[in-house]
């Protein structure tokens, strides 16, 4: 072998302290290929060298060999292991656990010759190697030996491939070792090994149940293991110790954490007799559990400590939560309850004092859940006077629980909650699915008492608790209209509580933001009964409160304000015609002073179209004239004051001011958009009227809008290249693209056309990417009255003369390429017989050496579109293959996409494969002879013969999900790279 | 699996895309060998697991969705949904003032049990 010892000494040495990450790179090298390179000499001198680093490495050599070699035979076999024992004696901590890896891995790979690893070792310090006989008398560091090689063997187990066969082996020639070891020892060990034991455990744990799952083999001997951790918990000596020392608080903690992975991995493993001592353990007075919890509750050291035993007792209760919630008035599972429900009930504020409730929240929601899955159980197990006592008790338990959460959930002085107002509000959020969980299994009778409780509040101005009880009826509300109405059914219990002065408790004085905030929200929740008759009574005192919100409070709470009140006027705007005359001086006043916010603005303007557009044509026409006029006259002055440099206040401020003029309007057309099927609001006869007004539109409406969207976005110089501007304009545009009736945001396409024309001539690149997205919207909802004379002029004009600007900018790209994906799917025939089709295919085809991941995406869609063609006539699709076939297109595209895949990053394959599957699915016969030139030349470290194979391989999978795997095999070989996934989902 | 104790769910996410790609060049480059980059990974799907944990409290964002249950499976211990129509609602708990709702075709879930991370 040409190596020198002396070299891979100083090489060795020069790795662990050079600082020179090239030379340890090449040092890394050099030793690797050394070590792949050596038969056992090398690691064997390496072994005997004084150098710790040098033994550590000797020992990593022997690790390459036996993973190079794996299965040795017996005379080989035999000398490795001699080798590698006899330096466990004479080594230190790291080598040693590297050479017994090593004898576990020798043990893995060869267990049916070495099947007695654990005598092999005891053999180191004596000659009788019967376990049960030398226990006490081989010493504490040959134990910690046997455990430490034990713990290994499994946790490689855990994380190799199934390896049914060894199962069986670990049990006969590991485990029944290691049990003798846990029935020897008790106490008086020294503290690392005790701890090792545990440790130890832990790993057997996970062992176990895999074994136990891929094997025959069971362990149902494992007692002396559960017993040796049970010794661990003396309640003599807790009641004794006020200050556990940090061994035993770490040996009590390691004890809870093992006996909790067992519940939750392999509770069967704790059963019987042991399972009831566990429970006593627990639960029983006077016992650990109830000594540990109340000595050291307040102890804020323990914190964790005192988290793991409730976790473990969690881990315990939820397993027998089926049996419990069946013999609710047993009195060992009312003991149980009753000390869930006290430590549920941990003293000091949730979350910021105490973590426990927290803990618990999810158990009872669990716990919960076991009640209404099992509902039937109950029905039929029970006699109709059990029923009656369980469902009294059930009932009591929840609501005691609920009790507990409901006061956890009380807002805190102000300045605590906002110190901690993430965590505060996460938990509360938690607490109202909680509620809304309980709901669903106590239903109408547990909303009537909240209601109740939330009117005595009322009654007695306790508005904190208010808050907390009107937070958890609005997470009900929200739940009952989210997933299924039941909202019909709730509206008899707010009716009762609006008749019991609701809203007059949250007046003017009140001043606390969250407060307020819960108010809104519930609000919010209750749109369904502000829409009755009876509802509708209050909705002007809601209006009172919420404007002077806007008008008095700070940002946030105004925003949410002004966003309760979009949301009650887009609902309810039958019951709201009536408040116009009102609204609208407001409206015109947010519309005219820029001093309001200009989100609030526009969804004022929102809300007041909302209602208007429900009137009559004639009504809603004047109405929107009326905002239309205001909001120009007000742009126009603006504008004019800008061109004369005449402006008094900060010119960004009121070009933002400008720009939410122009979003009102978008609003107004958002506003306007029918929000149900027009045939389930309108008769046919009143369908006919609102065409023919929109169609005269008397007050020319329609080209008031388009005079402001010019105003705008091409006539105001500052704005031309405005982004903003241009993307309101387009959104303003699109707004009616789909209404199935006339209305005054209903144009013509060609109007729209004229205008995607103009815009395109005097703007920006982002700019045009929204003229490209609203092109999209119009072939989405109109591609009906698209044809070729159309679109060409369109095309030439935003796209061929755009050219240079969009092949600039990566976004661009995919922007353009989505149009025309959308077009080929919808109506290939308007695009692929026009003359500029060769330049977008010329587009396409760059397109796929692009490495940003969404202009990718946008290419795979375009080519699979075009090579799919699926609402393509028959003169459409031989066209297609004309091009392919006998123009080289098909040729061409290969050749690229061959080359484009190859060098493309892995996240960017998945974007590949359906172009390749929809060349071999539809042009098999084509593709094959395409593939095979590229593939034959393109510069990659593959031989012709695997080249040909993958050609072969990839054709036989026809196009189907396989050809993905084919192609990302011969990815992976091509660039030298493995594959990281282990399995797909 | 290479790690059988905890699912390579993550790998997808951006974050998992981009370290793939970087070990892929580490690789190219011959900086880094093969083995290492799968250790990496291992250890990548153990901590993003381990802190996407509850008991964390890393995530504070909850989704609520309601649609048309078109498909579901559960196949080797992980269910797969897959849901039409959908309307995501989507709500920073810790911030009330954060929530929006998102309508989507097509929304697939693949839930795998937590309880079983790092456990075979």
């Amino acid at each position: 072998m040409s190596y020198e010892l002396s070299h891979v000494l100083s090489s060795i040495d020069r790795l662990y302290t050079s600082k020179d990450p090239q030379e340890i790179q090449r040092i890394q090298n050099d030793l690797t290929t050394v070590q792949k390179l050596d038969n056992g000499q090398l690691a064997s001198s390496l072994l005997n060298q004084s150098s710790k680093n040098h033994q550590y490495f000797g020992a990593l050599t022997y690790t390459v060999i036996i993973n190079r070699t794996q299965k040795f035979d017996p005379d080989t076999l035999e000398s490795l292991i001699n080798e590698l024992q006899s330096h466990i004696v004479n080594s230190n901590g790291m080598v040693v656990k590297k050479l017994l890896s090593n004898l576990a891995l020798l043990f893995i790979f060869n267990y049916e010759q070495y099947n007695n690893p654990i005598e092999r070792l005891l053999s180191l310090s004596t000659n009788n190697t019967d376990l049960q006989q030398t226990i006490g008398t081989i010493g504490h560091s040959m134990v910690s030996v046997i455990i430490m090689f034990s713990s290994i063997v499994v946790e490689e187990l855990i994380k190799k491939e199934k390896l049914m066969n060894i199962h069986e082996a670990v049990y006969e020639s590991i485990f029944k070792n290691l049990r003798v070891i846990y029935e020897h020892y008790d106490k008086g060990m020294p503290e690392d090994l005790e701890l090792q034991i545990l440790d130890c455990l832990t790993s057997w744990i996970t062992y176990i149940s895999l074994a136990e799952s891929q094997s025959k083999v069971r362990y149902n001997d494992v007692e002396s293991l559960i017993d040796y951790v049970f010794r661990n918990f003396n309640v003599k000596s807790l009641e004794t110790s006020n200050d556990p020392e940090y061994h035993e608080v770490e040996v009590i903690n390691k004890s809870i954490t093992i006996l909790t992975d067992i519940l939750e991995i392999n509770p069967n493993m704790i059963k019987g007799d042991r399972k009831n001592f566990l429970r006593s353990m627990l639960f029983e007075e006077g016992n650990w559990g109830q000594v540990f919890i109340s000595k050291f509750i307040s102890n804020e050291e323990l914190e964790q400590e005192i988290l793991n035993v409730i976790n473990l007792i969690i881990q315990f209760v939820q397993l027998e939560s089926l049996s419990i919630t069946k013999n609710l008035s047993l009195p060992i599972n009312k003991y149980i309850l009753n000390l869930l429900i006290k430590l549920t009930d941990f003293p000091g504020m949730a979350v910021v004092e105490e973590k426990v409730s927290s803990q618990f929240l999810t158990f009872w929601d669990e716990f919960f859940n076991v009640f209404i899955d099992n509902e039937e159980i109950y029905e039929h197990s029970l006699d109709s006077l059990q029923k009656q006592v369980f469902y009294n008790e059930r009932n009591d338990l929840c609501n005691t629980v609920c009790n507990i959460y409901w006061k956890k959930i009380h807002l805190p002085p102000l300045p605590v909650l906002q110190a901690n107002k993430s965590e505060f509000l996460y938990f509360k959020s938690n607490v109202g699915d909680f509620f809304s969980n309980v709901y669903s299994l106590l239903k109408l009778p547990f909303y009537e008492s909240l209601t109740q409780v939330a009117i005595s509040q009322i009654t007695n101005n306790q508005l904190i608790e208010l808050e907390s009880t009107l937070f958890i009826l609005y997470k009900i509300n929200e739940d009952c209209t989210f997933y299924e109405s039941q909202s019909n059914s709730l509206i008899p219990f707010i009716n009762q509580l609006f008749s019991n002065n609701l809203l007059t408790a949250f007046n003017s004085t009140v001043e606390n933001p969250y407060i307020l905030l819960t108010f809104m929200n519930y609000i919010s929740s209750v749109q369904f009964y502000l829409k009755t008759p009876n509802g509708s009574n209050y909705l002007g005192y809601i209006f009172d409160i919420l404007f002077t919100i806007i008008l008095k409070s700070d940002l946030s709470l105004s925003l949410n304000a002004s966003k309760t009140i979009v949301h009650i006027c887009q609902e309810c705007k039958n019951s709201l015609k009536s408040f116009i005359p009102n609204l609208k001086p407001l409206v015109i006043e947010m519309i005219e002073n820029s001093n309001f916010d200009n989100l609030i603005r526009k969804r004022m303007v929102n809300s007041f179209i909302s209602i208007a557009a429900n009137e009559l044509p004639s009504s809603f026409g004047k109405n929107l004239l009326e905002i239309l006029n205001i909001i120009e006259n007000k742009s126009l002055h603006i504008m004019e004051l800008i061109n004369n440099d005449n402006l008094q206040e900060d010119l960004e401020t009121i070009e933002e001011y400008l720009l939410s003029l122009l979003g009102c309007i978008e609003e107004c057309g958002k506003a306007s958009i029918l929000s149900e099927e027009v045939e389930d609001i309108f008769t046919d006869e009143e369908i006919n009227l609102i065409n023919k007004y929109w169609q005269d539109d008397k007050f020319s409406i329609k080209s008031k809008i388009f005079t402001i969207i010019n105003e705008f976005s091409l006539l105001f110089t500052p704005f031309i290249n405005n982004s903003s501007i241009t993307e309101t304009c387009c959104q303003i545009l699109k707004s009616g693209l789909n209404e199935p009736i006339s209305g005054p945001f209903k144009f013509e396409i060609s109007i729209i056309f004229e205008y995607i024309i103009k815009k395109s001539q005097y703007c920006d690149a982002l700019s045009i990417s929204y003229l490209f997205r609203l092109v999209e919207t119009i072939v989405i909802t109109n591609s009906n009255v698209l044809n070729e004379d159309t679109i060409t002029t369109l095309i030439n004009e935003i796209f061929l003369d755009k050219l240079s600007m969009i092949n600039s900018d990566p976004d661009l790209i995919g922007t353009s390429i989505d149009l025309f994906s959308l077009i080929l799917d919808k109506k290939p025939g308007i695009l692929i017989n026009l003359p500029v089709f060769k330049t977008i295919v010329e587009f396409g085809i760059n397109g796929l050496s692009a490495k940003e991941s969404p202009i990718i995406k946008s290419v795979s869609k375009f080519w699979v579109s075009m090579l799919l063609m699926k609402k393509g006539s028959s003169t459409d699709q031989q066209l297609m293959k004309s091009l392919l076939i006998t123009e080289n297109l098909g040729s061409l595209l290969t050749k690229t996409l061959v080359v484009t895949f190859l060098a493309c990053p892995r996240s960017l394959l998945d974007y590949y494969y359906p172009i390749f599957r929809q060349l071999i699915g539809k042009y098999s016969l084509n593709f094959k002879p395409w593939l095979i030139d590229i593939i034959k030349v393109v510069n990659i470290k593959i031989d012709d013969k695997e080249k040909e194979m993958f050609v072969n391989k990839l054709m036989v999978t026809r196009g189907h999900r396989n050809a993905n795997d084919v192609l990302k095999q011969f990815w992976l070989n091509a660039n030298g790279l493995i594959e990281f996934n282990t399995r797909s989902y | 699996m290479s790690n059988p104790g905890y699912y390579e769910l993550y790998r997808g996410s951006t974050v998992g895309t981009t370290l793939f790609e970087s070990l892929d060049q580490l690789i190219t480059d011959e900086k880094i060998q093969p083995q290492l980059a799968v250790t990496i990974l291992s250890n990548f799907d153990r901590i993003i697991s381990d802190m996407m944990k509850p008991e964390n409290n890393l995530v504070k964002s909850k989704l609520t969705f309601k649609g048309d249950l078109s498909t579901y499976r559960f196949c080797d211990d992980v269910w797969t949904f897959i849901i039409k129509n959908v309307n995501v609602k989507l709500n920073d708990v810790s911030n009330s003032d954060l929530s929006d709702e998102v309508v989507v075709d097509k929304l697939k879930i693949v839930a795998c049990n937590s309880r079983k991370a790092g456990e075979p």
